[in-house]
């Protein structure tokens, strides 16, 4: 599996997937930065920065997961590469694990490159005495525990869909799904019939719920993320990224290529 | 020795396979024949295991053709090869490499043998997404034989080469049989598969229209000329 983990950082880095980061990563910083002169939140720069910064980090993120793997996969099969690759003695399982850890780690490297990048700007031109900068870890943290289970659906996705269109457009569908779900549940425990409630609590935990995730107010405000936050935010990464990836590996084990 | 029985496989109710006996003895060189449709490439699938078949047994040396086992002894080359574009060919031969054996002295030396067998060691850190039809064709030749397997299975690899590519080619799958290996291809060309094979199998509408020796095929149409005698079969 290292191998294929291997080889497929290299394909990227050679694809110019490092260029492709920094670019993003400066137009994040610069969208940032400008942001600022908005005089939102006047006169505090660290905390404007960080909110916008944050914001399109995530919608970069999120566009990487939808689209990297499922490109990359779809291109492997309808090429023929995957061919070369699975008359060697290596199983289907470990082929998809190995894709799945390579795309995993460039998005904690793309997280945790722009969370850098937003620090330094923080640092550069904010309040020296501001330690909402160093709360960014448990930012790329939970992003990457996010981007474990988003890259898990988008790969069962990819291995239900034989299409490069349709897992990102299900996948994008499914994450937003889950942030209105979070509403909708909120709005009808304020009255709604009980099976209305129950309905919506229903849908709400069959699907990956994505704003568990967020940690921008922790990281701005400084509010408190307990070490039991963490482990049940780790043990639903591990569950939910588990149940996806587990349905990936079998309908690819199942897939006639 | 490499033994398919009564191999059936369907796509929807399209049975493209219908229940294929084939033989490959040890050492042969087998050129498999037959018209577009008549199922060389899905058969070779189902011996890699990339496709599923309904019925049929395929075994080589006795092992079945699905397990990890049976990939260490064969070499593969599909119909269209394609590789990792932004991968060198050295790179590439390295990465096949990793499946069989570990990252040292004696592998690097393998992947230098590889390259020069199919006349690519210029070429060895060129990015392949430079590479010419032909070029990938021996790059493909070199991953199918970097771990020295037992059976080469080759699907159509004469397919779109000019002609010094072809001979090329068939200079280098002379030098590998006559290393001792098994090979099996398929190929529309036939005057290749008379000038290379000594075993033939006619592929007719998923099942095995001829199977033996090629000079019994042209002795029992009375001919000197395979694609004379592939017309008669089928006719």
């Amino acid at each position: 599996m290292h191998n294929i983990l291997r080889y497929t950082l290299l394909e990227n880095q050679r694809a110019r997937f490092t260029l492709a980061a920094v670019v993003l990563i400066g137009a994040i910083a610069a969208m940032a930065h400008y942001s600022s002169t908005l005089n939102y939140n006047a006169g505090r720069y660290t905390l404007t920065v960080l909110a916008f910064g944050l914001y399109f980090t995530r919608l970069v993120l999120l566009a990487f997961a939808l689209l990297a793997p499922v490109l990359a996969l779809t291109r492997e099969i309808e090429s023929g590469t995957i061919f070369v690759i699975l008359a060697h003695p290596t199983t289907r399982s470990r082929y998809l694990l190995g894709k799945y850890a390579a795309f995993l780690l460039l998005y904690g490297l793309l997280a945790a490159a722009a969370a850098l990048a937003l620090a330094l700007l923080a640092f550069a031109f904010g309040t020296r005495d501001d330690p909402a900068p160093l709360r960014l870890p448990a930012f790329v943290a939970a992003e990457w525990m996010s981007g474990a289970v988003l890259l898990a659906l988008v790969f069962a996705l990819a291995m239900a869909v034989r299409s490069a269109l349709l897992p990102p457009l299900l996948g994008a569908a499914i994450f937003f799904i889950s942030f209105l779900l979070e509403y909708a549940r909120e709005a009808a425990t304020l009255g709604a019939p009980s099976a209305v409630r129950l309905f919506y609590t229903l849908l709400y935990y069959a699907f990956p719920n994505f704003r568990l995730f967020h940690t921008e107010k922790a990281v701005l405000y400084g509010l408190s993320l307990p070490p039991a936050h963490w482990a049940a935010l780790g043990a639903y990464t591990l569950l939910t990224a588990g149940v996806f990836l587990g349905i990936a590996l079998v309908l690819f084990r199942r897939r006639e290529l | 020795m490499l033994e398919i029985r009564g191999l059936v496989k369907s796509y929807g109710k399209r049975e493209v396979l219908k229940g294929l006996d084939l033989t490959v003895r040890e050492g042969s060189l087998y050129g498999l024949i037959g018209c577009n449709g008549a199922g060389k490439s899905t058969l070779f699938k189902s011996i890699l295991g990339f496709v599923f078949p309904q019925a049929g047994s395929l075994l080589f040396r006795g092992i079945p053709t699905h397990t990890l086992a049976f990939r260490r002894t064969v070499g593969y080359l599909p119909e269209l090869v394609a590789f990792p574009p932004d991968l060198t060919a050295e790179e590439f031969l390295a990465y096949a490499w990793s499946f069989h054996g570990p990252w040292n002295a004696e592998a690097r030396q393998r992947i230098a043998r590889c390259l020069e067998d199919v006349g690519l060691h210029e070429d060895a850190r060129r990015r392949i997404r430079t590479f010419s039809k032909g070029m990938k064709q021996r790059l493909g030749i070199a991953q199918a034989i970097i771990h020295d397997p037992a059976l080469l299975i080759l699907d159509e690899p004469f397919t779109g080469l000019d002609p010094i590519g072809t001979r090329e080619l068939r200079a280098i799958l002379e030098r590998q049989h006559a290393g001792g290996k098994t090979i099996l291809f398929s190929s529309h060309d036939l005057t290749e598969v008379q000038n290379l094979c000594s075993v033939v199998g006619v592929l007719h509408h998923g099942r095995m229209a001829w199977e033996g020796p090629l000079s019994e095929l042209l002795k029992r149409f009375q001919t000197q000329d395979l694609e004379e005698a592939f017309i008669r079969l089928h006719a």
